[in-house]
């Protein structure tokens, strides 16, 4: 039965967004209400997606796939490339987290002034290229979704930021860009490299074709049964690594990280919280559904870099956060720190480590979320966020305090929240790996102390001690949340603690895709 | 044809030959056309019809045109004209639609700014378009450079054609680099044909030729003849020219002159490398040289575009960074590469003359540098939109055209690379692909200062003529993206042989 369900997903924001630049600019109240009538009907349609994904055996469902062009490519056959969508265990849960995200994130963006139709119309194109990246099977569509993330975010950077937001943006675009690049070097060799099964003639972009190495054409540069050198080193070696460079950059890893510091200082609150929750999250998505699966020779020899990657950014990013002065500056710098246990749970090429990877990317989209709302209800009342000029604050503001303590907690990796189970699973990968060397797992713990010690910092620097204020701030300009602030943080508390005391209700879609996922690539090597 | 052929037979070859001229006569006859019509709009001393030439411009344009595309079906094999001097193909044909179609633009520009002189100016334009059909189908020497000439020539006149100052200039630089170059290229031309004996590129002979004598000589006689295409097409390292000569010339005759002249500088440098490589029997490697041309070209215009800031410099030396991009296709020399470039010399036509369009439209409004363009954005968010989407193809971003014709182009490359394990071609490919970063850092400059910067600017009517032109371009630059496959279904009808 042809089910359009991940069609209507991605192209309702992109008709909302349509039909806003239809609206008279000065009604601010309805783009707000459009992008959230948008994200609702979006999770109600998400909803019904997974009553529809059915029993969780992780395998792809709610498939969509007719051919989008056929090129002829004269003596070399026909280039082919499809709309292909479809939803695993990987990317039904990220799925259900943009929605998620993304109401919030538009509830947040109440508080935007400036040029409100322009804003609200990025943000409802961001939405549905988050969306496709997460659902596209096809290379061509993928990069298509991808690439599209980028301007909008550049404008929703650079043109609502703070004072250096342009510095800020036209550095988020240039790396980003920079990593693009990379994965389309590798992508063109796939689509040389690969064909549809039984016709050597007909190259294609089709994630699933290329992952049979049945499927690439004898001869060809990535042909898994040729051993194609470049400079001495297999090709399929370079490809992997330039895919892995691309998405690293996305994640982001230690030393490609430093345009996510600023970009997010910069950035408003609501395109902070969907740049970490979100487009951090498709960097990891690409390594997992394209760069491991579809070079899964290449992983299995160059897997201990990406680990090792991944403990130099857990380590890293905890220690410049605990150095950080401004409250935002450190939340990202937590991000890099706990993006890098993603990578270290994948590279750990174990059933419990890629899931502590999947549900990682999850828990912190959450969890970030909060963070980041945090240090935006701090700034919006004062514009100031720097750490050393708060103390006390715990008694005025009894509800932040009691939101910051969850989201701390949640974030550092306490047991009853999310980052617990997503942690625990990914050391147990760590240390039961083959592939990362025991000591790289030991340091990686490390990270988990450093984290308590600056959130636990952080909390009694900012909270605790006698109340007083430094600098432009007032005493008096520190109220308790608001109502729509409270509306934001109550779901993001819960799902937290729900992912935390029940992770069954996660794992049930992760693990069935780990499982598939181990056997790809130990049938590979 | 046999030189000692008698006279009738010379005669009744001509007249064989003129039936495959149909596209250049229409535009010869438009030309005089236009230069009667001149005279007697000047003798009414009425300024309501100042727009008739341009019109004419347009119609006999697209004539030119449309009968290219009537030819197109019958041509399935080359013929060749004239004594072997010209050959007309497929690969001609393409280059020559949309030379045309450039041309019918660019009058439709010229619209906008009442100019002194309009029926000249719509001769001089017919004229370079005349030179292009010439010669984007030359393969005897005396025709490259006649043709060569040609368009040289009416160029300079068309580049003083503000009548300013800078613009006189910018026409005499032109002139004076146009003419070392030329006398370099006929240098060259003539060491070639003391070499190997013959005239046409096309033939056995020259082929031949040229594999006896593979020595130094020949080596700078290629590179010498090859300066002048190189200048055509504002390739490193004969480029000085460009950023001057578009910075005083009116915007249209910029559009003009960033597709028209490199294009068929283009295709002769296409025809003339497959002749000097002798079908991949040439001791030289003139692919890697050409390949060099393109990597220091794209790399020297991205970066030399960086630090302008006049809007018609950095789209010069972007147009610099282009014509590396296009040579890419020759690198590879394969049949899908020089389709792909034909692709590629489709989209660039496109997105260019978008650009284009745009900037002048705000040049009447009085941006002239890259910070006037500061606040227009919400002041203007079509024309800002529109322009962004030609900006956003010349980078090469999905989803326009501009990304798919890099696709291809690159595609074209890493397979020459496939079936001949050249790493040197790989060494193309990477630092090509990088520069999309650079590139984007400068097409980006406008879009960043019409949306981030404050600034004033009234609000514009969204309903106007230019808004339709570039409507109609932004569709086809996202139609190419969406299904490129009716496109390059023409364009695989390409068969390219010498």
């Amino acid at each position: 039965m042809p089910d359009h369900i991940l069609t209507y997903l991605i192209f309702l924001p992109v008709l909302a967004a349509f039909a806003a630049l239809f609206i008279p600019r000065d009604r601010s109240a309805w783009f707000r209400v459009l992008n959230l009538a948008v994200c609702v009907v979006q999770a109600i349609l998400v909803i019904v997606a997974i009553g529809r994904y059915g029993k969780e055996t992780g395998e792809l469902r709610l498939i969509e796939r007719t051919e989008w062009f056929s090129l002829n490519l004269g003596t070399w056959g026909n280039l082919q490339a499809e709309y292909f969508l479809g939803v695993d265990g990987l990317s039904l849960p990220l799925v259900a987290l943009t929605v998620f995200v993304m109401i919030i994130a538009g509830i947040s963006s109440w508080t935007i002034q400036k040029s409100v139709k322009g804003y609200f119309t990025l943000m409802l194109i961001l939405n549905a290229a988050v969306i496709g990246s997460f659902t596209a099977l096809d290379l061509l569509l993928f990069y298509l979704f991808f690439e599209f993330m980028l301007l909008p975010m550049f404008f929703l950077i650079g043109i609502w930021g703070g004072s250096r937001r342009e510095y800020a943006s036209i550095k988020f675009f240039l790396y980003t860009l920079l990593g693009s690049i990379l994965i389309l070097v590798a992508f063109i060799g796939l689509y040389i490299s690969g064909s549809v099964p039984g016709d050597v003639a007909t190259h294609t972009f089709n994630v699933m074709h290329l992952r049979d190495e049945g499927n690439y054409v004898p001869g060809s540069i990535l042909d898994p049964n040729g051993r194609w050198l470049i400079g001495g080193w297999s090709a399929r070696n370079w490809a992997f690594l330039l895919l892995f460079i691309g998405f690293a950059i996305k994640l982001p890893m230690v030393p490609f990280h430093t345009w996510l510091p600023d970009a997010h200082v910069e950035a408003p609150t609501p395109v902070s919280v969907i740049l970490a929750a979100l487009l951090l999250k498709i960097g990891g998505y690409g390594l997992l559904r394209i760069a491991y699966p579809l070079f899964p020779d290449a992983a299995a020899s160059l897997s201990w870099i990406v680990g090792l990657f991944g403990v130099v950014s857990i380590i890293y990013g905890a220690l410049t956060a605990m150095a950080s002065k401004d409250l935002k500056r450190l939340i990202a710098y937590s991000s890099v720190s706990h993006m890098g246990f993603v990578l270290l749970g994948m590279a750990s090429a174990t059933q419990e480590g890629v899931t502590g990877a999947v549900y990682q990317m999850v828990s912190h989209g959450v969890i970030t979320s909060m963070l980041f709302l945090i240090a935006g209800v701090l700034y919006d009342r004062t514009s100031d966020r720097m750490i050393e000029n708060y103390s006390g604050l715990a008694r005025i503001m009894p509800v932040y305090f009691a939101v910051v303590l969850i989201a701390f907690f949640a974030s550092l990796g306490l047991p009853g929240f999310s980052g617990f189970i997503a942690e625990i699973m990914v050391f147990l990968g760590a240390f039961r790996s083959d592939v990362i060397h025991l000591s790289l797992a030991i340091i990686a713990t490390l990270g988990l102390a450093l984290g308590a010690a600056y959130y636990l910092w952080t909390i009694q620097r900012m909270f605790f001690g006698t109340l007083h204020v430094r600098g432009a701030a007032t005493i008096e300009q520190l109220t308790d949340l608001d109502l729509r602030e409270k509306t934001m943080f109550l779901p993001l508390a819960a799902a937290t603690l729900i992912l935390g005391i029940f992770p069954q209700l996660l794992l049930r879609y992760i693990d069935p895709f780990a499982v598939g996922f181990v056997a790809l690539l130990t049938g590979g090597s | 044809m046999n030189i000692e052929a008698g006279l009738p037979d010379k005669l009744e070859w001509i007249r064989h030959s003129l039936g495959f001229f149909g596209p250049e006569l229409i535009l010869f006859t438009g030309i005089i056309v236009v230069l009667c019509v001149g005279i007697i709009v000047r003798s009414l001393r009425s300024g309501s019809y100042a727009g008739a030439p341009l019109m004419i411009g347009v119609v006999t344009s697209l004539t030119a045109c449309s009968v290219s595309f009537a030819e197109w079906n019958q041509q399935t094999e080359p013929v060749h004209l004239f004594g072997g001097m010209i050959i007309n193909d497929r690969f001609s044909s393409w280059l020559k639609i949309i030379c045309d179609v450039a041309g019918a633009i660019t009058f439709l520009l010229s619209l906008r700014q009442t100019q002194k002189h309009v029926s000249e100016y719509v001769a001089l334009v017919l004229s370079v378009l005349l030179g292009a059909h010439f010669l984007s189908m030359s393969v005897g020497m005396v025709m490259i450079f006649l043709s060569l000439e040609m368009i040289s020539i009416s160029s300079y006149v068309l580049a003083g054609y503000s009548f300013r100052q800078e613009g006189a200039e910018g026409s005499l630089k032109y002139f004076l680099f146009g003419t070392a170059s030329a006398a370099v290229m006929l240098y060259g031309l003539s060491l070639l044909y003391g070499i190997t004996g013959s005239s046409t590129i096309s033939s056995q002979e020259f082929v031949e030729g040229l594999l006896a004598h593979q020595s130094l000589l020949l080596l700078v006689a290629g590179l010498l003849a090859l300066a002048g295409f190189l200048f055509k097409m504002a390739a490193l390292p004969m480029h000085l020219w460009a950023p001057d000569v578009y910075q005083a010339a009116p915007m249209p005759v910029v559009a003009l002159f960033s597709v028209v002249p490199k294009l068929a500088g283009l295709a002769v440098l296409t025809r003339f490398v497959l002749a000097l490589t002798a079908y991949g029997q040439s001791l030289i490697d003139w692919k890697a040289i050409v390949g060099l041309i393109a990597v220091v070209t794209i790399t020297a215009g991205n970066v030399a575009a960086l630090r302008q800031s006049n809007a018609k410099r950095m789209m010069a030396y972007s147009s610099i960074a282009q014509s590396g991009f296009l040579l890419i296709g020759v690198v590879a020399l394969t049949e899908q590469s020089i389709q792909f470039m034909m692709f590629y010399a489709a989209v660039y036509f496109v997105a260019n003359y978008l650009v284009f369009g745009y900037l002048q439209y705000f040049e009447t409004k009085g941006v002239l540098t890259i910070p006037d363009f500061s606040g227009t954005g919400r002041a203007d968010p079509v024309a800002h939109g529109f322009l962004l989407t030609g900006l956003i193809s010349l980078t090469g971003i999905p989803p326009t055209a501009g990304f798919t014709a890099k696709l291809l182009i690159f595609t074209g490359l890493y397979e020459a690379y496939r079936s001949t394990d050249d790493p040197f071609l790989l060494w193309i490919l990477v630092p090509g692909l990088l520069n999309t970063v650079i590139a984007l850092f400068y097409y980006l400059r406008i879009p960043y200062f019409a949306y981030l910067r404050d600034g004033g600017g009234a609000p514009a009517k969204y309903l106007t003529w230019t808004n339709f032109l570039g409507l109609v371009l932004v569709l086809t630059l996202l139609g190419l993206f969406f299904r490129p496959d009716g496109l390059m279904g023409w364009i695989n009808k390409i068969t390219f042989v010498l």
